[in-house]
């Protein structure tokens, strides 16, 4: 990542959005994760005193379906408002002079959130059914969030279903990219046949798994990388969050690799008040498999395409390979899903 | 056009990643990256038969279609329950899925 020579305009920013009299940054670290967005973490004296913040700003290469930073600050504004646990929200600049980008600004939020290390380390997160039981809680708050009445004009609302819109969108984006993919055009068939016959919108994180949110040793700390929320059905993210594929090393622990279902849909019950549809759940958990799919090969065109080389993002690529065959292996022409029999205690 | 990282592309990555961080202190999730990488392409070289295979079955299902014209066909309906090209994308499927990572041993 290319940063500024200087941090002048920088550290005149922050002290104008933090109304401080002074700002000195005595570090800047390029911080691991957010694979798409680079997180930059600001040691700084804000009128003497120690604070650290962290500053996102877009990576040299994005994909199609990621929202602007201007768009992301604001949504973490308003579920920062509804009492949703993320990191503290201060500010936004678009002046690509400052940092060479638009960016925002959030407090750091201590915490690990590398998924196979929170699925694998029992001593991270605190009491494992406590935590699934708030991560349900914490989904059902970003879902009661009244974005009709917030000034959040860029979200839209997808016709004529969640469901319809997003199977488009994929397809949309498989046709950009490029890509000829039998299995996923199996995998979308599939979904495309087997719509849920519901059509309830909610303001959806799309993001909402295990990876994306950080613990400490007690419990949950954030609820981070908001950059694909939408308008959808809620049933999408407590499908991306079971889905199996972000389970990590604990594919029995349906809910994300950290508990039961059942735990997980106790506490979104609890403050949604919503009932948990078993056959959309599942539908969702097959689309998530296609969404990681077509937002693995986007990562890998990134590296193709030379804008961003990266062993990483070419790894990356390779995952829509391993989920196509999970794709394939929940699709197959004996089933349907509102025949199936599906364990959602 | 190429899709995913197939093995010269991967093996070019791999290496490049590993001349940059020669000498690097902290190089150990480069040096698993590569593992990974190249672990990859050596399974991939070594199902090429099989991955040949699969290939021609996935056509005698299809009934010679181009891969573009296979997607095409596929979501305009025209394979819906089609059994046999199902089992010869599972088929498929499966092999790269295993070439991808290969089933735990444990």
């Amino acid at each position: 990542m290319n940063y500024p020579a200087s941090n002048a305009r920088l550290e005149d920013w922050l002290k104008h959005m933090l109304s401080a009299g002074s700002v000195s940054i005595r570090e800047t670290a390029s911080l691991t994760g957010g694979a798409i967005q680079e997180n930059v973490l600001l040691d700084c004296l804000v009128d003497g005193v120690e604070m650290s913040l962290v500053l996102r700003k877009d990576a040299e290469a994005t994909i199609a379906e990621s929202r602007s930073r201007e768009e992301e600050f604001a949504l973490v504004r308003a579920a920062f408002d509804q009492g949703v646990t993320v990191p503290r929200p201060l500010g936004f600049c678009k002046d690509e002079t400052v940092f060479g980008g638009p960016f925002a600004v959030f407090e750091k939020v201590e915490g690990i959130g590398l998924g196979p290390k929170v699925v694998k380390d029992l001593s991270l997160g605190g009491d494992r059914v406590k935590l699934a039981r708030e991560l349900g809680r914490q989904m059902a708050r970003i879902h009661s969030i009244d974005y009709a009445a917030l000034n959040l004009d860029f979200l839209g609302s997808p016709k004529p279903s969640a469901a319809h819109f997003e199977v488009a969108t994929i397809r949309q984006s498989l046709d950009q990219l490029g890509v000829n993919r039998p299995a996923l055009e199996w995998g979308l068939r599939w979904l495309e046949r087997n719509l849920p016959q519901t059509n309830e919108l909610v303001l959806a994180h799309r993001d909402f798994r295990t990876g994306n949110f950080m613990v400490d040793n007690d419990g949950l700390t954030a609820i981070l990388d908001w950059e694909f929320a939408a308008i959808s059905d809620p049933m999408s993210d407590i499908g991306w969050f079971c889905a199996e594929c972000w389970r990590f090393s604990r594919p029995d622990l349906e809910a994300g690799g950290i508990g039961s279902r059942a735990y997980f849909y106790q506490g979104y019950q609890e403050v949604s008040g919503r009932e948990i549809q078993p056959d959309a759940v599942t539908f969702w958990e097959i689309f998530a498999h296609i969404r990681w799919a077509s937002i693995a090969l986007q990562q890998g065109m990134r590296h193709l395409s030379g804008k961003q080389r990266s062993l990483e993002l070419a790894l990356t690529g390779r995952i829509a390979d391993q989920l196509e065959f999970s794709i394939l292996c929940a699709t197959a022409p004996t089933k349907s899903l509102y025949r199936r029999e599906v364990s959602h205690a | 056009m190429l899709d995913s990282c197939h093995g010269q592309n991967l093996l070019e990555i791999a290496r490049e990643s590993l001349q940059a961080n020669i000498g690097a202190g902290n190089s150990k999730l480069i040096n698993l990256m590569v593992i990974n990488a190249v672990g990859i392409v050596e399974r991939e070289l070594a199902s090429r038969e099989q991955l040949t295979h699969c290939s021609e079955n996935i056509a005698k299902a299809s009934g010679n279609l181009s891969n573009s014209e296979l997607c095409s066909s596929i979501r305009a309906g025209q394979f819906d329950g089609d059994r046999h090209l199902y089992e010869a994308l599972h088929e498929s499927t499966m092999l790269n899925a295993r070439i991808f990572k290969p089933p735990s041993t444990k």
